[in-house]
């Protein structure tokens, strides 16, 4: 991939030593204003079954950090829960990076009757709201016996309108003389596809990718209604278990278990970000 | 260029590591020389099936620490024959759990039996696919467990003459009272039966101003919550809903909580605001977590909540450290008004879509659930009321009463008067909109949003009322 923001001739900036520290100083306060909703949950974790946490823990000699052994105790499950989790989000990701390429490369680069059309369907398809075809989606698949099963999850899911559009209006911003010439050289249309635009189009598949990942992760009500075994639970189903009410609500294994199904998704941020970042800024450049 | 801010950052970050380890190392350790109570029931797997045993599956709604006694009462059953084999499945919430079973009914993936709140009584009659329990009582000439059942709690799942579910877990509202402010403030916190006047005197004398003239603990802790306005309708014998709270036969076809009785409770609470003797936290969920988090930090000397909450509170009050002793009060009310409050929680519910002998094994579950021994373990163990009175007599039951003798206040007020339709929660199928939207005008009145208080639940009781028509209608009322 070509980095086109190194090439570029940057101005000389001043680093003086206030400087630098004030810079720092401002990045470490954001910082700790953008983690603190995670260090609250990590606080009230640790602070035992109390029904009045504090953000800096009453008593610190006490911090419970067995807590999180605790959950995989009181839910062995939940191991099956995150792997569940981890099975539908990618199967739902390769799912939509797949077709929304192939949809938006015929929508990019073939002429047809009805193309507009097309585009049309696939955007019109964002303006309906997921909850109007909740029950239809859940008869069909429950029709086919597909409840409790992986197919129930992912299926619904692999075909997103956004995804098409997204790929669609990056694949627009390639030079078309690239298509021209790899043609002219005797490159077939898949090949082309596969060897040329997709790995140029990194960084808008990176996006798509982690966007679709994140939400599958997230999802609630789907994984609800197409479960009713425990072992097919999705970990944001699954750790409802941990939730106190109607009698004494404390949060700390419901914290708990909340930063231990996060980390997952932390570490893949974590470890996808600098290819996020630059992929966006690359594709910003190019707009 | 770039090295210099790399390594800089990387130092930044070395800083950072050793000044977290410095922080966190001291924890770890001194976590482990105090451990922290366990509470009273860890959560157990359940037990494996049997071979040749009928599996019944039981879909229920109650998480966390009630959810595991749950589990221990079903893993109680399990061990204790062979024939029928519960599978229970936690289905995130009462109210997710009545909206599977609703998507449920047209692709047929049902359980056998399932825990279903109150809230929920007119939409699982309307579902037509349940089996009423008093036939099966009647059938093995059970009658007298019927009989010995709490009146009040009986009276809940008995619609039209008919007992359609097994009462399971059942609580009441309360008024929670710190009793070390009470007797610092010369108040008796013994006199349970208290007036609106009573409680704004109290909240009054209660209230604490450092020299400033900032308020460092209000009378009371407010927040807005549904359930409260049905038990104020309880105790004062008026019906929430017409006719007669949808009991006597017919369908209930309207709301009429903007009567005498909800405008005195809305515009009692307001005052008590507006006076500064009172502190308000918001709508449900949120605000009452605020709530009792001041009322056990001693910043509230008086709190509204469920009596299974009983345990919660006097825990976290011995954590806070701050000197509240927990006491309970019934529900607050007009001069002259002396009526029992209602019951909610939840009961069990026999659908009739499984095979006979998965039916035959949810009701197996029932009988046992009933039983005198196992209603006291569950009751000791959470703070519901055991729902057969038979537990009383059992020692479980009679030690937790001596360790909170705050629960007998809760048994006495569910008892306080005869059963009438008025005093026994509503039956409706559009419940727990309707309390959403009395949330939200109630919300929208204490932040000055509507000018009286009859202006706001009006509008409420309209937007129900239209709801309601509306559910009746497709419910073919």
């Amino acid at each position: 991939m070509i980095d086109t923001a190194d090439r570029r001739e940057r101005p000389p900036v001043p680093h003086s030593l206030p400087y630098n520290t004030m810079v720092y100083a401002l990045l470490i306060i954001a910082a700790i204003v953008l983690m603190s909703p995670l260090l609250f949950a990590l606080s009230i974790s640790v602070q035992g079954p109390t029904m009045d946490p504090r953000f800096i823990p009453r008593d610190l000699t006490t911090l419970d950090f067995a807590i999180f052994a605790r959950v995989f105790e009181d839910e062995p499950i939940i191991s099956r829960w995150i792997l569940n989790s981890f099975v539908v989000a990618s199967g739902v990701t390769l799912g939509v990076v797949v077709t929304s390429a192939l949809f938006a490369y015929v929508l990019a680069y073939f002429s047809f009757p009805g193309k507009a059309l097309l585009l049309f369907v696939a955007l019109g398809s964002l303006m309906v709201p997921f909850e109007a075809t909740l029950i239809p989606n859940y008869l069909l698949v429950a029709s086919w016996g597909w409840t409790n099963s992986y197919q129930g999850l992912i299926l619904p899911f692999i075909a997103s309108g956004f995804g098409i559009f997204l790929m669609r209006q990056y694949f627009l911003t390639l030079p078309r003389e690239l298509y021209d010439a790899a043609l002219v050289d005797g490159c077939s249309r898949f090949r082309y596809l596969w060897m040329i635009l997709l790995p140029l189009s990194r960084p808008a598949i990176a996006t798509l990718a982690v966007y679709t990942f994140l939400s599958t992760w997230n999802q609630f009500y789907w994984p609800l209604l197409v479960t009713s075994a425990t072992e097919w639970r999705t970990t944001q189903v699954g750790i409802t278990i941990f939730r106190n009410f109607e009698g004494g609500v404390v949060y700390n294994t419901q914290m708990a278990a909340t930063l231990i199904v996060m980390l997952p998704t932390l570490v893949l941020l974590v470890l996808g970000q600098r290819q996020l970042v630059s992929g966006l800024t690359s594709g910003a450049l190019k707009g | 260029m770039k090295k210099v801010r790399v390594a800089v950052l990387s130092s930044l970050i070395a800083v950072l590591m050793v000044a977290l380890s410095l922080v966190v190392s001291p924890l770890a350790f001194a976590q482990q020389a105090t451990p922290v109570p366990a509470p009273t029931i860890t959560p157990v797997p359940p037990v494996a099936r049997p071979e040749g045993s009928t599996e019944v599956v039981f879909w229920y709604g109650l998480g966390g620490n009630l959810g595991n006694v749950v589990q221990e009462v079903v893993n109680m059953y399990n061990t204790s024959q062979s024939t029928y084999y519960i599978n229970a499945v936690f289905q995130s919430s009462y109210d997710d759990t009545i909206n599977k079973i609703n998507a449920g009914l047209a692709s047929g993936d049902l359980p056998d039996l399932a825990q279903i709140f109150e809230a929920g009584s007119q939409r699982m009659i309307d579902s037509g696919a349940i089996v009423p329990v008093q036939t099966l009582f009647e059938r093995d000439g059970m009658m007298d467990v019927v009989e010995d059942m709490e009146p009040a709690v009986r009276a809940n799942y008995e619609i039209n003459g008919t007992l359609y579910s097994a009462p399971f877990n059942s609580s009441t509202a309360m008024l929670y009272v710190n009793r070390a402010a009470f007797a610092e403030a010369g108040l008796d916190p013994d006199q349970a039966l208290v007036t609106y006047d009573d409680v704004a005197e109290y909240a009054r004398a209660l209230t604490v101003r450092d020299a400033a003239g900032t308020v460092t603990r209000y009378g009371l802790a407010v927040y807005a919550e549904g359930w409260f306005l049905e038990q104020i309708h309880a105790v004062h014998d008026a019906p929430i809903g017409l006719p007669a709270n949808g009991r006597e036969g017919e369908r209930m076809t309207e709301y009429a909580y903007n009567g005498e009785v909800g405008v005195t409770w809305v515009e009692f609470l307001k005052g008590l605001v507006d006076e500064g003797v009172a502190v308000y936290y918001g709508p449900a969920s949120g605000g009452s977590g605020a709530a009792a988090s001041a009322f056990v930090n001693n910043q509230a000397a008086m709190h509204f909540s469920s009596i299974a909450s009983l345990r919660g509170l006097v825990s976290s009050a011995a954590g806070a450290g701050a000197g509240v002793d927990v006491g309970t009060l019934y529900m607050p009310r007009a001069e002259g008004a002396d009526g029992k409050t209602i019951v909610g929680g939840a009961s069990l519910w026999i659908t009739n879509v499984g095979t006979p002998e998965a039916q035959e094994g949810a009701w197996d579950f029932i009988k046992y659930s009933l039983q005198p021994e196992v209603q006291a373990f569950w009751a000791a163990n959470t703070g519901y009321y055991p729902v057969v009175q038979a537990s009383y007599e059992d020692p479980v039951m009679q030690e937790a009463l001596v360790n909170f003798p705050q629960f007998q206040v809760a048994i006495d007020q569910i008892r306080l008067t005869d059963i009438t339709s008025a005093n026994t929660a509503h039956v409706s199928g559009i419940f727990v909109p309707y309390r959403t939207h009395y949330v939200e005008a109630f919300d929208r009145y204490m932040r000055g949003e509507f000018a009286t208080a009859q202006e706001a639940l009006d509008a409420a009781v309209a937007i129900s009322n239209e709801q309601l028509t509306e559910y009746n209608l497709t419910a073919g009322g």
